[in-house]
């Protein structure tokens, strides 16, 4: 699905916490926002899942999304939050089975086709043998592949990821967006993803766009937008871009004067 | 400085469980147990009573009301024994602890609060002091083409919770639960205040203001279950029909939100449909506490977190429950009856204690 977001402005109180904000992402396409704390991506990927008001336009391929009922607009775009809400005694294939919701009536209850549907991303996520198990029991990476399942279910072309591999380890981060790639091959999902770990932003997105203070600043491929300058003015940190020998790029801390002594010192 | 993002968390009061083979086998007996249990309940209760009736008799009473051509030869004091007393007295009975149960779940569900029950937004500090008001400035109360008890509480238990939603609304935005919550304990402590000092002022009817706060079904009839039926049919069919929603809200209202559901006014509609019915039956039996959060969390105990289960069961159970809360109510004193709400909480404690340790059990 075609994202096209022009002039959006999303305010708190009164206070503009994202400003101007456009850009188009093409059907298949991987956007990663990226940008210090309290920079705006997260409000951004609420308002571009409908879940903050905000002025501007937002059309997902030539639809106007303020004008869809909540409905319909959850069967277009499926939302994972940074820390989602997981009921421990709820099993893993209820909550899978949550992500029907949109397509299943007000009063209603799922369908034969539902529960296939459901059957079917817990079987393609590994997660089969897990099905009757409370969530509770699930370690990181179990849940956040349950907490996928869910937005897979919604059989939404757009994915809408807040900081998906925050709470794993460097190993099950790394599972979880390749799988995040694979699905996006495989469904032709359209993603949008905020993240902090900018080596893992620029192997896995096509694009990055880089926010501060509520604007993008810097919008393009990993090459373009990680740059030591343009990371150090919005992150007030000194960082260093370095070619990994393999094509990506490695964004790492530089170490501090006196770190950096210590080890010529072999302390 | 950035703070790392905490693991995805869980739901407040819950812990981890794995549904395990026992636990399966355990909830199909008592879904099986739950469907059966109001009709021998109900059973048992026309057969025991104060006036020693035989079970030929009172059945016979029973079949000559089913349209099919079956006569009854009891006498008229027998028939009207178990027709207007007993009979009226069970459905009543089964209606109030439905309404409880159902009401207790719903609540539980869409405030994500396992202390929740159907009095938390302040329907029993409202139905109190209506009852208390009605008694205390109605001297005659046989005068009235209806008792005004029962109306001035039905009344008052909607004042209470409408004042108690105006509140909380105007509460922090994005905190609407909490607001809410907390009117509700604002909302029944002044009504509460009012209703206590209303009876220090008018202390010849402590007892009878004293007696329908404990609960009861002594004065049920044909007349109050027609006066219910209708909102607890009605509201009753609107929170079955939500149990589903009740399960997406478990994952909080931004989540719900993003899953197509409004989870604001879900829970408008769910606290309405609640309210309606546990004011009509608190007006009737007073207030019965306990129903409203012992048999839903029974059944949670036994079949699960899931709203699609413990809705239906905790109707089922709730009727049971209270048929034989009543039965023990009125024949263990007999011919006195102790009050129901009593009886609620002596039963039902113990009762709840053994759930929760067979449950632990169960792998």
């Amino acid at each position: 699905m075609r994202v096209t977001v022009t002039d959006l402005r999303v305010a708190y109180d009164g206070h503009e916490v994202v400003s101007g904000v456009s850009f188009a992402l093409e059907p298949g396409g991987w956007l990663c926002l990226i940008g210090p704390n309290g920079s705006g991506k997260t409000t951004l990927l609420r308002a571009l899942g409908g879940l903050r008001e905000f002025g501007g336009e937002v059309r997902f391929d030539d639809e106007v999304i303020a004008t869809q009922k909540r409905r319909r607009l959850a069967r277009s775009v499926a939302y994972v939050p940074q820390r989602p809400v997981l009921p421990a005694t709820m099993t893993v294939r209820d909550y899978v089975l949550l992500g029907r919701t949109p397509y299943i009536a007000f009063f209603g209850s799922e369908s034969r086709h539902d529960r296939a549907v459901a059957t079917e991303v817990l079987d393609r996520l590994d997660l089969t043998g897990f099905a009757a198990r409370g969530l509770g029991s699930l370690s990181g990476g179990e849940a956040q592949r349950a907490v996928l399942g869910r937005a897979l279910a919604q059989q939404a072309p757009l994915l809408l990821l807040d900081e998906p591999t925050a709470a794993l380890d460097p190993g099950h981060g790394q599972h979880v967006l390749e799988l995040v790639d694979t699905l996006r091959e495989e469904r032709q999902l359209t993603v949008i993803s905020a993240m902090h770990d900018l080596t893992l932003a620029g192997q896995f997105a096509d694009r990055l766009a880089l926010i501060a203070a509520g604007r993008i600043i810097a919008d393009g491929t990993a090459r373009a937008v990680l740059n030591e300058k343009t990371l150090a003015r919005h992150y007030g940190a000194e960082l260093r871009v370095i070619e990994d020998g393999l094509g990506g790029i490695v964004v790492l801390p530089r170490p501090h004067p006196r770190r950096a002594r210590w080890r010529e010192d072999g302390r | 400085m950035e703070v790392q993002a905490p693991p995805p968390r869980l739901s407040r009061g819950e812990r981890p469980t794995e549904v395990g083979p026992a636990r399966v086998r355990l909830g199909r007996w008592f879904i099986a147990g739950a469907c059966l249990a109001p009709v021998g309940a109900a059973l048992l209760a026309v057969l025991v009573g104060p006036a020693d009736l035989s079970p030929g008799t009172v059945l016979s009473v029973l079949a000559a009301k089913l349209p099919l051509g079956f006569h009854s030869h009891a006498s008229a004091l027998d028939a009207g024994i178990v027709w207007q007393i007993r009979t009226p007295r069970i459905v009543l009975g089964a209606l109030v602890g439905a309404t409880l149960a159902m009401a207790g779940a719903s609540y539980q569900g869409v405030f994500q609060n396992p202390l929740a029950d159907p009095y938390l937004l302040g329907v029993a500090a409202g139905a109190g002091l209506g009852a208390t008001l009605a008694v205390a400035a109605v001297a005659n109360p046989a005068s009235w083409s209806i008792d005004p008890v029962p109306l001035a509480a039905f009344v008052g238990a909607l004042v209470a919770v409408a004042l108690t939603y105006v509140l909380g609304r105007s509460g922090q935005r994005g905190r609407t639960t909490t607001s809410l919550i907390l009117a509700g304990v604002a909302v029944g402590s002044f009504f509460t205040a009012i209703q206590t000092y209303t009876q220090q002022r008018n202390t010849p009817t402590l007892m009878q203001v004293y007696s329908w706060i404990l609960g009861g079904l002594s004065t049920a009839d044909w007349q109050q279950v027609e006066l219910i039926a209708p909102y607890v049919g009605v509201c009753g069919v609107v929170l079955l029909s939500s149990r589903r929603l009740l399960d997406v809200m478990a994952v909080g209202d931004e989540e719900a939100d993003s899953l197509g559901v409004k989870a604001g006014q879900i829970r408008l509609l769910i606290v309405i449909a609640s309210t309606l019915a546990t004011a009509a039956v608190v007006a009737v039996s007073g207030l019965v506490g306990f129903v409203g959060i012992i048999v839903p969390h029974t059944v949670r105990l036994v079949v699960g977190p899931s709203y699609r289960r413990i809705l239906p069961l905790s109707i089922l159970v709730g009727a049971a429950f209270l048929i034989l809360a009543d039965l023990v109510a009125r024949t263990v004193l007999s011919p006195a009856e102790v009050p129901l709400g009593v009886v609620t909480a002596f039963v039902g404690a113990p009762f709840f204690l053994v759930v929760l340790r067979q449950s632990r059990r169960a792998p």
